[in-house]
């Protein structure tokens, strides 16, 4: 309940200073609309995952976007809000580090300042920012840059995996439509952007528009980083996708690039709206077991976790670790986790160690909840229930 | 920045209504209370599913709880191997 009030309040707070810095009732209304008829937006706006904020971050960055290519006196302060926010969201999600490219333009083409020092400050910026993302989180091991950390034979594997993704991409073995849409809805935008920019330069303007160019940039970076170090999968690239796509139809909804312009981006996201709309219709089963039912079914997990106390007085973080088997962690009854209990979940070695002759000489961790039943060597079995099986380390 | 800038900016500034503000910050809370009345469920048995948000629940809470720099709190991730490396390194924190 908490986390939906909580995805409301990031909401509300989005809408309210885009209105405070656009003073347009009726297109901030526009955007707010249109985002709750929008599934990748309104399916993960019912859960606790951390698109809700990328959303809301989204529409903040976007109105700023356009302030920052706007001449004014508040120009610079415009783009430096913009671009410590992508700083703060790059830490949560790397490849937004890609939005950087706009607030580089604007300081190279729209300030004056030179190239190199500017490059330079950007790409020291990104590379610290990458680091302290890699140092403080944990690597997933079961994606592609783990497997890349590992491999001895990195061109090929990169090679390899770009090419699956690439055939991914267009819907090869997609398990559901919800997951396919937002992949083609993003690049028909990123297609139109590059034919209107084209149009526009040749045409009419006569001069590089670097309002589109960046966005051009962006996207393109976000796509290509998908395809080559990214995962396409059910529920996975749709997530980095989406607010990508929501954040510059809100830029052009919001430029001043003329009226056709304007009427020409709301025309393609009433199609877009359309198009999502009706493959949830499509995939309502998924949608609804997935995002609805399941979270409101009442559940009586195992009472396991409340036999696992946090220890202020541990010696080691290990004293107050569990391991938890991937099968198990969406069975525990999580009302009883006690704050400050570290939850690691079983990689592969570990489930090799665990059928191993001794596993508590391999293992770090205080507890172990586990599917598996029987003894473990090194650990003494405490109780067992559904199923579930908690063990602790022996002295 | 001159005067006719200044007073354009008063003047947008000024264009802006609080009620308007209102609206905006309660849309979300009501497109929530809408949804609830179409799917017919209670938001108070909500709970969450998948392992991801399951995560960011218990980090938050150890957080809140225990600090960001405690000493004691117990690692997250995936096994032995995949630890975030800097907070691995811990005072009281012996691996071996």
């Amino acid at each position: 309940m908490t986390v939906l009030a909580l995805n409301a309040f990031f909401m509300g707070i989005s809408f309210s200073i885009a209105y405070y810095l656009i003073g347009s009732f009726r297109k901030i209304l526009v955007i707010a609309l249109s985002l709750f008829v929008f599934y990748p937006f309104y399916l993960y706006y019912q859960t606790g995952m951390i698109e809700t904020l990328f959303y809301a971050g989204s529409i903040i960055l976007a109105v700023l976007y356009v302030k920052c290519f706007t001449p004014g006196p508040r120009q610079q302060s415009f783009l430096r809000l913009y671009f410590w926010i992508v700083i703060l969201f790059s830490l949560f999600r790397l490849s937004n580090l890609a939005l950087l490219i706009p607030a580089f333009f604007v300081e190279i083409r729209l300030e004056k300042q030179r190239f190199l020092p500017v490059l330079l400050k950007y790409g020291v910026l990104a590379v610290g920012v990458a680091l302290v993302s890699i140092l403080t989180a944990a690597s997933y091991p079961w994606g592609f840059l783990s497997e890349l950390g590992r491999s001895t034979e990195k061109l090929s594997l990169i090679g390899a995996h770009t090419v699956a993704n690439i055939n991914l991409y267009f819907g090869e073995s997609a398990s559901n439509e919800l997951e396919v849409w937002p992949r083609l809805l993003f690049l028909s935008w990123l297609i139109f952007l590059c034919f209107y920019s084209v149009f526009s330069k040749v045409l009419i303007t006569k001069k590089t528009d670097y309002f589109l160019l960046s966005q051009i940039l962006t996207m393109t970076a976000i796509l290509f980083i998908n395809l080559i170090f990214y995962d396409l999968g059910i529920f996975r690239d749709l997530r980095v996708f989406s607010p990508i796509l929501v954040f510059s139809l809100i830029v052009c909804f919001l430029s001043n690039r003329g009226r056709v312009f304007i009427k020409i981006v709301f025309f393609l996201a009433v199609i877009f709206l359309l198009v999502s709309n009706y493959v949830v219709i499509i995939e309502r089963n998924l949608a609804w077991d997935l995002f609805v039912a399941r979270r409101y079914e009442a559940v009586h997990p195992p009472a396991i976790l409340n036999s696992v106390r946090y220890n202020p007085d541990a010696k080691t973080r290990w004293e107050n670790t569990v391991y938890v088997d991937l099968a198990a962690y969406g069975q525990l009854d999580w009302q009883n986790y006690d704050p400050g209990m570290g939850l690691m979940v079983l990689g592969l070695e570990d489930i090799e160690s665990l059928k191993s002759a001794n596993p508590g000489s391999l293992l770090k961790a205080k507890y172990i909840i586990s599917n598996q039943q029987g003894q473990l060597a090194g650990y003494d079995f405490i109780t067992e229930i559904s199923n579930l099986s908690l063990y602790i380390k022996a002295h | 920045m001159d005067d006719q800038k200044v007073t354009q900016l008063r003047i947008e500034t000024d264009m802006r209504k609080p009620a308007a503000y209102f609206f905006f910050f309660f849309l979300p809370f009501l497109s929530m209370l809408v949804f609830f009345l179409i799917v017919q469920k209670n938001p108070l048995d909500f709970h969450l599913v998948f392992s991801d948000e399951l995560d960011y629940w218990v980090e938050t809470a150890t957080l809140i709880k225990r600090g960001l720099f405690s000493p004691n709190a117990g690692y997250f991730g995936y096994s032995f191997g995949n630890f975030a490396v800097c907070l691995i390194s811990v005072p009281t924190g012996s691996l071996v």
